[in-house]
């Protein structure tokens, strides 16, 4: 395919992203490490055993220590996030957009507050009551994250999709097919994947462990993983039948038969604001796969429900639809 | 990748898959390394023969511009950067061709005749 360049767009989302990186990184993680700092200045004066509030019956009890997790968690999740935002073409000006902004450093708030000082009130017995952290982290994280994500800058516009490249009629005797994919990248493939197959092992350790029937439930990210790699590359053709779009492993097979397809078009796509993430989505008379954000054909059949494929080169696949519809 | 025949054309059809392959890679579509569809699925798609795809990849790679691997399929060798120097310089032959009036397939034979 073209290559392509290093573009306006692509600089623009870069600096936009910059201007982010206080709110999204540095105050979260600056928040959970000072929670930290003020867990290990109090550790001493606490009893070695300490009730921790996020156990699964509420009264589990722990080590003080369980609290520094805050750090790691607030961590992971800024950094999941600052990278979802890589590309000009996976952000779109909408209200989630704004949440998802935010989030980090509510989570760092709701966290740090939540964990450290539920753990470092346990010094002083007879103490506020333990839920008071809980409600205060949420509040206080609620306005920090509100305030971040609602002030942060707009982001830049969608770049155009490209033209339609219109292709010439079918003469009596032509023949006409058009092969292309539309694929994931493969970093990000590779994250999904490894991280279901990691589901899967910690299930089977975490099952022998316990009780050998609860590895059985390994089966579960088991199944899950041929289909989420088949969902990853899909295959799509469009010839004299129609639209067809395969996944890499022969399933799922999504079908337009020419008579039904009403038009063609080039539209730009965000995955995540569009339809919510990456890979095969199901909206409200929509079907996309959105391997990626960018250029995309969208079908629309005759009923009016539309099938969105991010497939390369888009420009002609529209192109050789309406001409093999002409 | 567009592939487009004819099948009332006196020229055959394997022929003409072949150059639709070359076209792509002069104009860049196809670059090294690149997987071609499967001649099944072409064949399915074009509604011709398995042997003409088929044909018309050896055809391909006899001239060294794919590769034909088990379980592979056919992929795009390095050669394609040299039929890329190209791109720039067949349109202006062409149309130095018209503008004197020596027609396509008087060219052909010239180009044929001065490449043997």
């Amino acid at each position: 395919m073209i290559a392509s360049s290093t573009s306006a767009p692509v600089e623009q989302a870069r600096h936009w992203r910059r201007r982010l990186a206080p709110s999204m990184l540095v105050a979260p993680l600056a928040i959970a490490a000072l929670g930290c700092v003020a867990l290990l200045i109090a550790a001493p004066r606490l009893p070695a055993s300490v009730i921790v509030h996020w156990g699964a019956d509420g009264t589990a009890s722990g080590s003080p220590y369980s609290a520094l997790l805050c750090l790691p968690l607030t961590a992971l999740v800024s950094a999941v996030l600052w990278g979802a935002l890589r590309r000009p073409t996976d952000v779109r000006r909408t209200a989630f957009l704004r949440v998802l902004l935010g989030l980090p450093l509510w989570l760092a708030c709701f966290l740090t507050i939540a964990l450290v000082g539920s753990t470092v009130l346990q010094a002083h017995p007879g103490a506020p009551v333990p839920g008071v952290p809980l409600l205060v982290g949420f509040v206080v994280g609620l306005v920090a994250g509100g305030v971040a994500g609602l002030t942060a800058p707009e982001p830049p516009a969608l770049p155009a999709a490209p033209a339609l490249r219109a292709q010439p009629a079918l003469r009596r005797g032509e023949r006409l097919v058009w092969l292309g994919r539309a694929t994931t990248a493969p970093g990000l493939g590779a994250i999904v994947l490894g991280a279901l197959g990691a589901a899967a092992v910690l299930v089977v350790i975490a099952g022998l462990a316990m009780r050998p029937a609860v590895a059985l439930i390994a089966i579960v990210p088991g199944l899950l993983l041929p289909l989420v790699a088949s969902v990853l590359h899909w295959r799509v053709r469009i010839d004299t039948r129609g639209v067809a779009a395969v996944g890499a492993l022969g399933f799922p097979a999504i079908r337009v038969p020419l008579a039904e397809v009403a038009g063609a078009e080039v539209i730009a796509v965000a995955p995540i604001g569009d339809f919510g993430g990456v890979g095969l989505r199901f909206g409200r008379g929509v079907t996309a796969v959105a391997t990626r954000g960018g250029e995309a054909l969208e079908v629309t059949r005759t009923d009016g429900r539309r099938l969105v494929l991010t497939v390369d080169d888009a420009a002609t696949a529209a192109g050789v639809l309406q001409a093999l519809r002409a | 990748m567009l592939l487009r025949i004819d099948a009332g054309s006196p020229e055959p059809l394997f022929a003409q898959i072949a150059a639709t392959v070359r076209a792509a890679v002069l104009r860049g579509e196809l670059a090294a390394g690149e997987r071609l569809p499967s001649a099944k699925e072409v064949a399915g798609s074009l509604d011709v023969n398995l042997h003409t795809v088929l044909r018309a990849y050896q055809d391909l790679r006899d001239e060294g511009l794919i590769e034909l691997r088990r379980g592979r399929g056919a992929v795009i060798t390095d050669r394609a950067e040299r039929y890329r120097e190209l791109h720039d310089e067949i349109p202006r032959l062409v149309a130095r061709a018209r503008d004197l009036g020596v027609s396509p397939s008087a060219l052909l034979a010239l180009v044929k005749e001065a490449s043997s």
